[in-house]
């Protein structure tokens, strides 16, 4: 088992490795999300300014802000190559030989994608989220953030990884189906981040979608470790939480894993 | 220019033949920016919705503003999406090398070669979500008005394909500049929230550096705020002419130097 296991850390390795190759790369995506953040923070900053409240839907100001700017850190450092990867696999016939080496495609295609986190993690994730907290507590006056809860929220951040790859992985049994990804992943990331409260707070939905929202695995996705880094979730909630994201990830693998299994039944490769 | 206008048909039938022959894939991108639009106009109503008003600004007026920036990005993404591909790969493909052997302008070859009829699905959401806000949003529709907005719309496709070419271009020296004309072009996306109301230094960016606030935000603020609109008509004009003509220029420096890498 651990002999099985083990060959699988070669390809986090090279995830690691093709990550810090491209680290520039890295670097610009990043600073596009950032500019998102800022200005997404001048707008929040001009809506307080006209609200008679200083806390809307429970976020004061400077909650607010840091939600922005760790919302954007994450988007970036939970991106998972595994749909593309299937794609190009697909659409340029390598998948046949996946297929016949002694390795499962969807446990490689993972590992890689923990590969990249750590790196991504390493490169903008960690020293990220400790200028924006420091910048938002000092600079802002953010208050209620607790050691502990940082450390549990990146424990959250990596299960949001898990849970973009594994989202990735599902959408891209599509790619046996069409040319199309390009558009494929663009729906999936919208709407992901979307629903998963990305963009802005799922307490700003309305009462009925947030209900509605409560039976997806969307909230874990963002908005759970948001709010356990701004501490709104109490221990038990914590522990509950947790407990949700890793039903819907094994969920989700089951779902995905069914669909390969259908999906490589009607693959057709023309030589090699 | 005459050949130009008589081969453009050709190019266009061309392109869509080619695309229609994937049916499934064109459809998946029109529904691909149609939910990202009103995915994008969704936010905007909740955000807004958190208080009862933003200065002179309404979510209708909001909305119409969204609606009216579609309509020229949907219309330049419609005929000038090919420049993406000088930005990333063109150059270091060598792909421009076919375009320098024919008694045609290269840069007419290359942008018709593209005629991206997937743009409609937003140029769709725009229309519609303008003749839905347009008349909720209180504002006195003149006829000056109105054409003072139709000309800003139509000088806003020139200043999006400007902006494009302009440091599409730049790939002539530095081979990739995908990443940096993305990051460029999606300040076009901060045009629809009340820019005003957002800190000085930032108006001042979307209004003098990258003049995306001046012909999408500004020509709905003065018909908002009841200011003239030809002032927005004037100020755009300037921007479409100065931009279209650096675009030109560095195009027109960069395919000079351009040496193919063979292909």
């Amino acid at each position: 088992m651990a002999g099985r296991i083990k060959k699988y850390f070669i390809f986090a390795k090279s995830g690691v490795q093709t990550t810090f190759a491209y680290r520039g790369a890295v670097f610009l995506w990043f600073l596009g999300g950032l500019v998102n953040a800022v200005v997404m923070c001048l707008l929040w900053w001009a809506i307080y300014k006209f609200s008679p409240q200083s806390a809307i839907a429970g976020y004061t100001l400077p909650q607010m802000m840091m939600y922005m700017i760790l919302s954007a850190i994450i988007g970036e450092v939970t991106f998972s190559d595994t749909m593309s990867e299937i794609s190009y696999d697909v659409h340029e016939g390598l998948i046949g030989m996946r297929l016949m080496k002694p390795v499962n495609y969807r446990a490689q295609l993972g590992f890689t994608a923990v590969g990249s986190f750590a790196a991504r993690m390493a490169i903008i994730g960690i020293p990220m989220i400790v200028a924006g907290t420091l910048l938002s507590c000092f600079a802002f006056g953010l208050t209620g953030i607790v050691w502990y809860n940082v450390l549990l929220s990146i424990v959250a951040i990596f299960l949001t990884m898990l849970f973009t790859d594994s989202l990735c992985f599902l959408f891209g049994q599509i790619a046996f189906k069409t040319h199309a990804m390009f558009g494929v992943s663009t729906i999936l990331s919208t709407v992901t981040m979307f629903l998963s409260g990305a963009m802005i707070p799922l307490a700003l939905f309305p009462a009925w979608a947030q209900n509605v929202l409560a039976f997806t695995p969307f909230p874990s996705i963002m908005s759970m470790p948001i709010q356990l880094f701004l501490g709104k979730l109490g221990g038990m909630e914590t522990l509950q939480a947790f407990g949700i994201s890793l039903a819907w990830l094994v969920f989700l693998n089951l779902l995905g894993h069914a669909l390969y299994k259908l999906s490589v039944r009607h693959v057709v490769v023309f030589g090699g | 220019m005459k050949k130009e206008l008589k081969l453009y048909p050709k190019y266009v039938s061309m392109s869509l033949r080619s695309s229609l022959s994937y049916k499934a894939d064109s459809i998946i991108m029109i529904i691909s920016f149609a939910v990202t639009e009103v995915i994008s106009l969704a936010t905007i109503y909740l955000i807004v919705g958190t208080v009862p008003s933003l200065g002179f600004w309404t979510f209708e007026s909001l909305a119409f503003l969204f609606g009216f920036i579609l309509i020229p990005k949907s219309i330049d993404h419609i005929f000038t999406d090919e420049l993406w591909s000088l930005a990333y790969w063109a150059i270091r493909r060598g792909q421009l090398d076919v375009y320098l052997t024919r008694p045609i302008n290269p840069l007419f070859q290359f942008v018709a070669k593209t005629f991206k009829f997937d743009g409609c699905g937003e140029l769709i959401v725009g229309i519609v979500v303008c003749s839905i806000f347009g008349p909720q949003t209180g504002i006195a529709f003149t006829a000056s008005g109105v054409i003072g907005l139709i000309i800003c719309a139509f000088l806003g496709i020139f200043v999006f394909m400007g902006i494009k070419l302009l440091f599409a271009s730049l790939a002539f020296w530095f081979q990739n500049v995908g990443i940096f004309l993305n990051t460029i072009y999606n300040l076009s996306n901060y045009a629809k929230y009340p820019i005003r109301h957002m800190g000085k230094a930032f108006a001042a960016i979307l209004f003098y550096v990258v003049p995306f606030g001046l012909f999408l935000y500004y020509p709905i603020e003065c018909l908002i705020s009841g200011s003239n609109i030809w002032w927005a008509v004037l100020w755009s004009s300037i921007a479409a002419v100065v931009i279209m003509t650096l675009a030109l220029f560095t195009w027109h420096r960069g395919i000079r130097r351009y040496e193919s890498t063979g292909n």
